[in-house]
């Protein structure tokens, strides 16, 4: 069965790239178009051995355009190399009426604040490390099946409820491939295992008060409430904790292990003649979670992500990150450089590096975490 | 006489701006009453030149006043970005990651999409006279036509430009020329504005060259293509909804 879903998304994939030339130039006046084309060659390290990955990777983005308070979008994803697949990470409708907006449709809700960790999220969850590509521009771009109502409160204060009937997709569940189980969604929906939940967010002189509550009826069953501030005095920061309550078996001696906590710091320096320099600085804090090293398991009560990006030009930026351990002293470093020297076009070239033991949390034979990634991104 | 000339030429000059009997102030708030506009909406686009060939950003603003405004990029490579400024504020849309970035401080001299505009110089600077003192150094002839030579040096820290050096057209009371300067005194950035059209009563130019005096070989054009200066604006278009939209 699986593989014949493959083959149909193989030979689907496969139209659609070829069709993707095509369709800007044929669509109506009322439909904006573009299209994102990224070729990539890999070196990487699998199970002690190198191998070479290439592939292209097209996305279609079409977005309405002509009607201000009806907005529909819809992004394709297709990808041919070591395996052929394609997605629809969104597709959603947006609806502006008198008073509120309503959004239906496979999209994002970003709640609380924070580029790599940020307890706020307690939608998509943004507290596990990532143990993958560090290259792209949001480093946390999960979408799901969803409906929201944004009620306005003033120019810089609203109230958003959201509903999530699927939940949130399981990324461990999805072992890593591209292709979404199209199957997935239509397993039986009860009432009882809906997610959703409300969000305000305040302004406060220069600070930003985020509160909101959301309960996960389906993946883990659990109560989210959650608080997330932000500002500026000197730097930009935020500062976020929410506390998971298990809907069920609770077992109130692990309180501690339901708290997440983060905190970032954000600078921009201009150094003139558009030379830029930002620094970045997150941490995810889990007081219930191990503090010493283990050699198993490696639940971990900390982990920083520090990066370095420097624009010596206007076309040209080169960025360093890391995910860093401090409980077993394991990273995973990453160096990226960026050149747009056409309009659209981005030649990149990316470097994967981990540094840590064989039971760390970053370990430096650890499959697909040794890489070397040299690609252009088009976009017309 | 050596000592005496350049007395009786300062003498000259103070009599000729007598004569003039306007002020720097009254300059300024003359060129604010034709830029400064309370519902405008421009279609236009942003041509940044460099050595390897030049990249075009098309874009959609709205202003109301001389602190509100809101900016959208509608090319393809940024389709959907927005810039929302209020007062001193700045905030930044990201549609594919639904993220709102806000810009306070030095992020304001940020370059735009890699262009020699800076967000404050995109979306203004807000009251010239609250932020710069301002001083009428004389009357010049460009291309046949009588300018007012200002020079503006910032009331405050923090400012984009400690000190600039400005040439409003006597007539029309637009900027035509304008130079910035570091604190030391250093050239910036030089900027020229042209085609100057008269909309709704006012003189607007629609076209404007920003040069990064650092740089060779680079420069930023902006074109208008519309213009409306009696826009039909929604009220709560400068809000977080409408950014986020």
């Amino acid at each position: 069965m699986k593989a014949r879903c493959l083959r149909y998304t193989s030979a689907a994939a496969v139209l659609i790239l070829a069709a993707l030339a095509l369709v800007p130039a044929n669509l109506a006046a009322e439909v904006a178009s573009s299209v994102t084309i990224t070729g990539s060659a890999s070196v990487l390290r699998v199970e002690g051995a190198t191998q070479l990955l290439p592939g292209v990777k097209a996305s279609l983005d079409l977005d309405s355009e002509g009607n201000k308070n009806v907005k529909g979008y819809f992004r394709l994803d297709s990808y041919i190399g070591q395996y052929v697949g394609i997605d629809v990470p969104q597709a959603y409708l947006k609806v502006r009426l008198p008073g509120f907006r309503l959004t239906m449709g496979k999209t994002r809700v970003s709640w609380g604040d924070g580029f790599v960790f940020n307890a706020g999220d307690v939608v998509f969850g943004s507290m596990e490390t990532i143990s993958g590509d560090l290259s792209g521009a949001t480093l946390r771009s999960e979408t799901a099946w969803l409906g929201a109502v944004y009620i306005p409160l003033g120019a810089f204060s609203f109230v958003e409820a959201v509903a999530l009937p699927y939940g949130v997709p399981d990324p461990e569940a999805e072992e890593g491939t591209f292709t979404s189980d199209p199957l997935s969604a239509s397993l039986p929906m009860y009432l009882h295992q809906l997610s959703g939940g409300v969000r305000g967010v305040f302004k406060l002189g220069r600070t930003t008060l985020e509160t909101g509550y959301y309960a996960s009826g389906r993946t883990k069953a659990e109560h989210r409430p959650y608080l997330s501030l932000h500002g500026h005095l000197l730097v930009d920061w935020n500062l976020s904790a929410a506390i998971a309550i298990p809907m069920f078996d609770l077992n109130w001696e692990q309180w501690d292990r339901w708290l997440g906590i983060s905190a970032g710091l954000f600078h921009l320096v201009n150094l003139g003649l558009n030379r830029t320099l930002s620094f970045r600085l997150e941490a995810a804090i889990h007081p219930g979670a191990d503090w010493k090293e283990i050699a198993a398991g490696r639940d971990y009560g900390l982990f920083l992500f520090p990066e370095v990006a420097f624009s010596p030009t206007d076309t040209l930026s080169l960025r360093l990150r890391s995910l860093i351990s401090p409980v077993d002293l394991s990273t995973l470093n990453f160096l990226s450089v960026s050149w747009n020297i056409y309009q659209g076009l981005n030649i990149f070239s990316n470097l994967s590096v981990p540094i840590g033991d064989g039971d760390d949390q970053y370990q430096w034979d650890q499959d697909l975490l040794t890489a070397w990634t040299v690609g252009m991104e088009f976009v017309y | 006489m050596r000592r005496i000339m350049p007395l009786i030429m300062a003498m000259g000059l103070i009599a000729t701006l007598s004569m003039s009997a306007i002020t720097a102030e009254e300059i300024i708030a003359n060129v604010e009453r034709n830029k400064i506009n309370e519902a405008e909406r421009i279609d236009g686009s942003m041509t940044i030149s460099d050595r390897f060939g030049s990249r075009v950003k098309t874009f959609i603003s709205y202003a109301a006043g001389a602190d509100k405004m809101l900016l959208e990029f509608t090319n393809p490579e940024e389709k959907g970005q927005k810039i929302l400024r209020l007062k001193d504020e700045i905030y930044l849309y990201f549609p594919e990651a639904e993220e709102v970035i806000h810009l306070q401080g030095s992020a304001l001299r940020d370059s735009v999409m890699g262009s020699d505009f800076s967000y404050e110089d995109m979306t203004g600077e807000g009251d010239i006279l609250d932020q710069y003192k301002v001083t009428l150094l004389g009357e010049e002839n460009i291309d046949g036509r009588k300018h007012y030579h200002l020079e503006l040096e910032a009331r405050k820290r923090g400012l984009a430009y400690p000190k600039q050096e400005a040439w409003i057209d006597a007539e029309t009371w637009v900027m035509t020329r304008a130079n910035s300067y570091s604190l030391s005194g250093r050239l910036l950035k030089e900027m020229e504005l042209g085609d100057i059209r008269q909309v709704a009563g006012k003189y607007v130019p629609h076209y404007i060259i920003m040069r990064d005096a650092m740089k060779k070989n680079s420069s930023t054009e902006m074109r208008i293509q519309s213009i409306d200066l009696q826009a039909d604006l929604p009220p709560d278009i400068f809000s977080l909804e409408e950014l986020t939209w």
